[in-house]
């Protein structure tokens, strides 16, 4: 057998804080091939960054302990000296893309300079030649070879991501470890950049280790499957059984808490948080977590293989053992125990996510059956029909200025928005970022000023209001936020962060205060509740920040929410349980929700309706099962596209993505705002007229042209 | 009280600033003590001076523990004082029924190698009318006698020996502070004067009191080289005082000069930094015209011709401070939080501005406000002084900076009086140096990314 790409053996990373002795990477063993791509996948905080690090020694100065061995093509690294590795290995042999390294590009030297510095600096070319091979790569990941003499502030966020990654690609590296490649990117762009991941994989045969928390996202370009828990190993098998079938509890739950848009499942959430690494517990790592638990797991479980190569470190298959080699057998061995994937075992303490306003069966085909699915959630859901919210022609322009007093343009933030929001109904605006979906949130919460349009709410003209009424308007809506932390004020305790916005609208009994904090912290499930009001933000975990904000915004008893992407900065096992909080409050309270996401595939989990906005104004609305079974408008195909499910046979096929970069809100295109991007385009008619609402299926509105004939809803 | 318990216990991983907080601790008790011990009118009057504050400190006098390094002593002060003597030794004879004679010897012991500084004699008498007539000799302890003084006194009279041209003539000219301690022999003898003889010396008082009930009283003072714990300057007075009062004005002045800008230029960026617009730029352009005007001609120029009393230099140095260039660092921390979500989340539930500005933007960049504010002690308090030293600080009140400026004015250093210079300046070191420490700790403490290095 050739000489394997990658061995490691008993790696051991820790790091001295201030608290102890943290134990970030602690006994991990990894092999790997020439043309693999692993990806490694895990919470937040369970090693896979430190892991990474380790490999390429980019080690901060604190380290306590970093042994183990590293054999790279049969040389250990792990025994060569700081400057053999920096000058022989590091770059040269393995290479890496960091986590937003894209926004860390030096503004003042042009981007291919940047890009062929390796070259210069590891194999001493010229600068001449550095630069012709950095066109070369350029090509590689589909970048202009003009942007080689670009600063980094003239490119968008994708072109700085494909810099970046011909930056690591540039020396041939025998391995790219990829640190969350794509977690600040959009969708489309996202997409664009697994397909040049995919492209290089096929064309070079290069490898990659591929870090992310996304689970969905490593299915477009893995082979295996590497999970990480508290600084171990815990699963690692081949992409086909690990995205079908894991084995490891924890994997197990880490998948079912991914949405999809496509499969109609129940999702589930992991309760509790990684364990501290600073004193690991004895016995599985996982144990205190696991729905499973056995008496054996108080000691720590081996690595269990399996005779397909498929390892995992977990006593539930101690007595499979090596002999089981498919999924099928391992279930039969198994079954008294624990398995029958996908669905997830019932255990007291189980939590599902029902899908929201389920109708008897996905409506695939004619739009009959959609609007059966409508007339059956409208009666689930009552109270809806009572139009709470409702805006007209909404714009929302900034004005641009230039020295000073010269008007220079408009921003054109939110240009031309309609919609109507019943009582108890939750709204998805979908966009990629830019497109003015918080622009419009804002403006409808009273933070942003309308250019033209109105803003009913309740009998209430937003637009007219004095600075009195102003108060009452806003005391009906309630705002969560994108970053929880940054939503709290760090300097208050739990206690005052939720009196503020009482004491500012005039409830002065410290009493009633009292009360509703206790009332409140018990709806979002922050118990007890003594134990929470004296503490500071930073002492809490995102998810918990997140539910102190939700609780911040319905003390005052609001008739909406206002949701901003809640759940985007929260770790994936997390995000099904904050989103289930809103939805029981939701419905407890019967609230009106508008939820801002560019995450399409939690939206389904969560609103009856989804628009979807693409450059200021909405192109397509629907309701949500409407949208998903059949979408109408070329961009929200292009988006729904884009959105992978975990699925082994991602990796094998490229998307479809539109080329091109969202427009300018300053300039918009004439015509419909997509033409540029669009594959579908009419000529002469597309980029000329702004298309208007047609609605070809009853409730589903679409602002295309393609659609001029079969406007039924209208006729 | 959590909160000083956690405060403590951060600060307590800091040396430093256990020391400067000693220091500081120090400090603010001289400054209690200076104000019980020496209440502020009476030190100025102190401070003032006059012979009849001082008359009994010797001028330009060494601190009297600079004894303790020396093998050659410097005599320290001696006062003898008729009123202590027994009334024994007082020989009294009734020559009328009026006019009465008393003679009586003041003695004292003269122990040391150098020769006094001065001596004077002071004589009071309480006649009313009929002025006492007064006779004072001189006894070596050799027990030659020489007369220094015969005369008629008023009620109060001071008989400069050391001054009086006629007994120096007498003594063949040379200063009588050093004749009247020759030995038997000796003369003057180029620069260098004969040893100092030691021993038991007497002051011979007679007095003829005209006027029943009359009495005389007599105090020689021989002054010596030494003073106190801090010495004296050119007006006889007490450093001590100057040292002593130095210490709450420096702080006084420090502190709320301090305190006044730093708490004003952070509340004036909050606002410009919120609010923006034509208050965010009127606030930058002030700043910016002030950065560029010279602070100390300015101070020199008000102080010349205006007043220089502590309290406008402390109001001027308060003015020009609050559009320093700490504005623009206060207003790049506030535009940062300014745009924290937390912000618009209390917009959103309908904060106001100025509830906004001083319950949320300023609790949140206020620590870091705590190490520049203490650092900035010293500038100030080194700002007064040195006006202080150009001789533009208040003239009434002991400062440190006077006290130096004093000394520059005398040639203190030209004269060896170096205590004179380093007393205070060690007091402005020493200040400095304790809230520059504690002002460094406090910054690794509360700035996150100092911490642990």
């Amino acid at each position: 057998m050739a000489e394997r790409l990658l061995q490691v053996r008993d790696l051991r990373l820790y790091f001295r804080t201030a608290r102890g002795v943290v134990q970030a990477v602690d006994g991990v063993n990894l092999d790997m091939d020439s043309n693999e791509a692993v990806a490694v996948i895990g919470e937040s905080g369970c090693g896979k960054t430190s892991f990474i690090r380790g490999l390429l020694r980019l080690l901060p100065r604190n380290v306590h302990t970093f042994t183990g061995s590293v054999l790279l093509r049969g040389t250990d690294i792990m025994a060569l000296s700081e400057e053999r590795f920096r000058s022989e290995v590091r770059w040269i042999r393995m290479s890496m893309v960091a986590q937003a390294a894209m926004n860390a590009l030096n503004p003042v030297l042009r981007v291919g300079e940047q890009v062929a510095e390796p070259l210069v600096v590891h194999q001493g070319l010229s600068k001449k030649e550095a630069l012709r091979q950095a066109a070369e790569v350029f090509k590689l990941v589909g970048v202009s070879t003009d942007f080689l003499s670009r600063y980094a502030f003239e490119l968008s966020g994708g072109m700085r991501q494909r810099a970046i990654i011909a930056m690591a690609l540039i020396t041939k590296p025998d391995l790219v470890v990829l640190d969350e490649p794509t977690s600040a990117l959009d969708m489309l762009t996202q997409a664009n950049i697994m397909n040049v991941l995919k492209g290089i994989k096929r064309d070079l045969q290069q490898s990659f280790i591929f870090i992310t928390h996304d689970v969905s996202t490593t299915s477009e370009l893995s082979d295996r499957g590497v999970v990480m828990y508290a600084g171990h190993i815990v699963e690692i098998s081949s992409a086909a059984q690990f995205y079908l079938d894991p084995f490891h509890p924890y994997s197990r739950k880490l998948m079912a808490s991914v949405p999809s848009l496509e499969v109609k499942k129940e999702l589930e959430f992991i309760r509790g948080q990684p364990p501290s690494l600073l004193n690991p517990p004895t016995g599985c790592r996982f144990a205190e977590r696991c729905h499973l638990r056995m008496d054996v797991c108080a000691q720590e479980p081996p690595m269990f293989s399996f005779e397909d190569g498929r390892q995992v470190k977990c006593w539930l298959y101690e007595h499979a053992g090596s002999r089981v080699p498919s999924a099928a057998a391992a279930t039969v061995v198994t079954a008294g125990v624990v398995h029958g994937a996908p669905v997830a075992p019932s255990g007291p303490d189980r939590v599902v996510m029902p899908t929201r306003a389920q109708p008897p069966a996905a409506p695939s085909g004619p739009p009959s059956q959609t609007a059966g699915a409508a007339a059956v959630k409208d009666k689930a859901m009552p109270g809806a029909g009572d139009v709470l919210l409702s805006v007209k022609d909404l714009r929302t322009w900034f004005e641009l200025r230039r020295l000073v007093f010269a008007r220079a343009g408009y921003v054109k933030a939110v240009d031309g928005v309609t919609f109507d929001l019943h009582r108890g109904e939750t709204l998805a605006i979908v966009g990629e970022s830019g497109s003015g979906k918080t622009s419009l949130l804002r403006t409808v919460l009273g933070l942003y000023k309308a250019t033209s349009g109105q803003i009913l709410f309740d009998g209430m003209d937003l637009r007219a209001l004095k600075p009195q009424q102003m108060r009452t308007y806003r005391q009906e809506l309630g705002y969560i936020q994108q970053d929880p932390y940054g939503a709290l004020p760090p300097f208050l305790t739990i206690r005052s962060i939720l009196a503020e916005p009482m004491k500012v609208n005039g409830i002065r009994s410290a009493q009633e205060r009292n009360d509703r904090i206790e009332q409140v912290l018990e709806e979002v499930k922050l118990t007890p509740v003594a134990d929470f009001v004296s503490k500071f933000p930073h002492m809490l975990s995102g998810g918990q920040q997140q539910r102190v904000v939700i609780a911040r915004a319905m003390i005052l008893r609001p008739k909406m929410i206002a949701a901003d992407e809640p759940v985007s900065m929260l770790d994936a096992s997390v995000r099904v349980e904050v989103l289930r909080l809103l939805r029981q409050i939701q419905s407890a309270h019967d609230l009106a929700v508008i939820y801002i996401t560019h995450d399409l595939s939690t939206v389904r989990h969560f609103s009856e309706k989804i628009f979807i906005m693409y450059a200021a104004k909405t192109v397509e609305k629907a309701p949500t099962e409407a949208l998903i079974a059949r979408h109408l408008h070329p961009y929200s195909k292009a988006l729904l596209a884009a959105i992978p499910d975990p699925d082994p046979e991602n990796a094998k096929k490229m998307r479809v993505v539109p080329g091109g970069e969202p427009p300018s809100l300053v300039h918009p295109p004439s015509g419909c705002r997509f033409h540029p991007r669009c594959a579908e385009i009419i000529p002469g008619l597309c980029d000329v007229t702004e298309p208007p609402v047609f609605m070809p299926y009853p409730e589903h509105e679409v602002e295309c042209w393609l659609f001029r004939d079969g406007d039924k809803g209208n006729a | 009280m959590k909160r000083i318990q956690r405060a403590w216990a951060a600060l307590r991983r800091y040396p430093s600033a256990v020391v400067a907080l000693g220091v500081i601790g120090v400090l603010l008790l001289t400054s209690l003590w200076a104000a019980v011990s020496l209440p502020l009118p009476y030190a100025i009057r102190l401070w003032r001076g006059s012979d009849a504050v001082w008359e009994e400190a010797p001028k330009n006098a060494a601190p009297a523990w600079t004894n303790f390094f020396r093998s050659d002593k410097l005599p320290e002060t001696i006062i003898a004082r008729s009123e202590t003597l027994e009334p024994s030794l007082v020989k009294t004879e009734a020559v009328s029924a009026t006019v009465t004679k008393s003679s009586y010897d003041l003695v004292f012991e003269y122990p040391y190698n150098k020769y006094p500084n001065e001596i004077n004699i002071f004589l009071e008498s309480d006649h009313l009318q009929l002025k006492s007539q007064v006779t004072l000799s001189w006894v070596r302890p050799d027990g030659r006698v020489l007369p220094l003084f015969q005369n008629a006194i008023a009620q109060s009279f001071r008989y400069p020996v050391s001054g009086d041209a006629k007994l120096r003539r007498t003594l063949g000219n040379v200063v009588p502070t050093m004749a009247l301690f020759f030995p038997v022999g000796g003369t003057m003898d180029g620069v260098t004067p004969p040893p100092v003889q030691k021993g038991e010396y007497r002051l011979r008082v007679e007095t003829l009191t005209f006027e029943a009930g009359t009495t005389v009283d007599v105090r020689l003072v021989v002054y010596g080289q030494v003073y106190g714990l801090a010495g004296t300057d050119h007006m006889r007075r007490d450093l001590l005082v100057g040292l002593l009062w130095g210490t709450p004005i420096a702080l006084m002045f420090g502190l709320i000069a301090a305190c006044g800008t730093s708490v004003l230029t952070f509340v004036i960026a909050a606002i410009g930094a919120y609010k923006g617009g034509w208050i965010d730029a009127m606030i930058q352009r002030t700043c910016e015209v002030n950065l560029m005007l010279p602070a100390l001609p300015i101070l020199i120029m008000i102080a010349t011709f205006y007043s220089a009393t502590i309290m406008t230099v402390l109001g001027i140095l308060i003015l020009l401070g609050i559009f320093g260039a700490q504005i623009k660092t206060n207003r790049a921390m506030f535009l940062q939080v300014k745009n924290a979500p937390y912000i618009e989340a209390a917009r959103a539930y309908g904060a106001k501005d100025s509830r906004i500005i001083f319950r949320y933007l300023i609790p949140r960049v206020a620590p870091t406000l705590i190490p520049g504010f203490v650092a900035a002690v010293p500038a100030l308090v080194f700002t007064e002084a040195s006006l202080a030293v150009l001789g533009l600080g208040d003239p009434s009140l002991p400062t440190w900076g006077k006290m130096l400026n004093d000394a520059y004015a005398n040639g203190a250093l030209y004269q060896g009086q170096y205590y004179w210079v380093v007393e205070p300046a060690v007091m402005l070191i020493i200040t400095g140096l304790a809230f520059s420490m504690l002002g460094y700790a406090l910054d690794r403490i509360l700035n996150p990314r100092l911490r642990g290095q």
